[in-house]
């Protein structure tokens, strides 16, 4: 009975640390699912049309290394519920810099605080890599992104360019975002 | 006129020319990065560069420099970080050739967009740039003017023989 009882408590422990942590990086296989969210983000923004882009060439471009993700998995549902995409890009007065390409979490599964946990893991990528900013863009009427966003330290928002905010964190606002 | 691909060799007038890029453009203390950081990054691949040799003084007359954005709705394309032909190489159609080359990386590998950023006051680059047949001007509230060539533009940028 002794044994079964601690090969018990050890299993369900092993199940609840699998369980706490609905965040991973994401790999070749989750690109369905990362270009399906990137076609509802693109949905949401009324902007589907722009997206010239397919699931081949997408694949294509994660296995180049062209760009990384994270992925939520929901822990109740055990469903993909919300991503981030991110890539580099260069300024030559400062340097490499990290631009999030998309943050999504699916309207059934917000205020679990996954699009929090997404961001941070896109700061710690930036702060290990030594990235000299993150850069990220939101559309003027996303007061719901805008909201959020603005809840971090250490975030800037700078130019409207066609009706899209540009929002900037800075070493700093890494640094303390990931602490 | 030799334009080819920028090599960490090259590193030392690159930093030269972006320094005075800077200045030009009122800016200088902006610079932040050391040779030794923008050599490792050439070598890594973060950036990507032209320099052009001057064909009298075989000195390095000037430079192209782009990085790779990527997104999720394009996929890869190219922005040109600076364009820069040093005050003493002007008028000798080495700016075009330095863009030219750019155009032709574009095109070869099927990027549907290149863009770059001017600011509004530099008349001679806005010149420059209007007589470029298919770039969008793009304003900007800052003052930057942000320019674009879809993938027709950048074939026919990178077939242009004049």
């Amino acid at each position: 009975l002794k044994i079964h009882l601690g090969f018990f408590f050890v299993l369900t422990f092993l199940l609840a640390i699998a369980f706490s942590m609905p965040l991973r990086a994401a790999t070749r296989d989750d690109a369905p699912i990362l270009f399906q969210m990137v076609v509802e983000l693109a949905a949401f923004e009324k902007m589907e049309s722009e997206v010239v882009s397919n699931l081949e060439r997408f694949t294509q471009d994660f296995e180049d290394g062209r760009f990384r993700g994270f992925i939520v998995i929901d822990d109740e549902t055990e469903k993909p519920s919300g991503m981030v995409v991110f890539s580099y890009r260069y300024d030559c007065w400062k340097g490499k810099f990290m631009y999030m390409n998309e943050l999504f979490v699916r309207p059934e599964y917000r205020y679990k605080k996954y699009g929090k946990l997404l961001w941070a893991a896109v700061a710690k990528v930036a702060k290990d890599e030594d990235a000299c900013e993150i850069v990220w863009r939101v559309l003027d009427w996303n007061q719901n992104a805008i909201r959020f966003y603005q809840s971090v330290k250490g975030v800037s928002e700078t130019k409207n360019d066609s009706g899209f905010l540009s929002y900037k964190m800075t070493r700093e606002g890494i640094e303390q975002f990931g602490a | 006129m030799a334009v080819r691909a920028a090599t960490s060799d090259d590193v030392p007038h690159l930093m030269g020319m972006i320094r005075e890029l800077a200045d030009y453009e009122k800016m200088p203390s902006s610079v932040k990065l050391d040779e030794a950081t923008l050599a490792r990054d050439l070598e890594r691949g973060a950036f990507g560069g032209f320099v052009v040799v001057d064909d009298e003084s075989h000195e390095v007359a000037g430079m192209l420099l782009y990085y790779l954005p990527y997104s999720t709705w394009i996929g890869q394309f190219m922005h040109m970080e600076d364009l820069y032909v040093r005050p003493a190489y002007r008028r000798k159609g080495y700016g075009k050739v330095l863009w030219r080359a750019a155009a032709q990386l574009s095109r070869d590998r099927g990027y549907v967009r290149f863009q770059w950023d001017v600011l509004n006051w530099n008349t001679p680059a806005i010149n420059f740039y209007k007589k470029c047949p298919g770039a969008v001007d793009l304003t900007e509230k800052e003052g930057w003017l942000k320019y674009r060539l879809d993938a027709e533009g950048i074939a026919m940028m990178a077939e242009s023989t004049d």
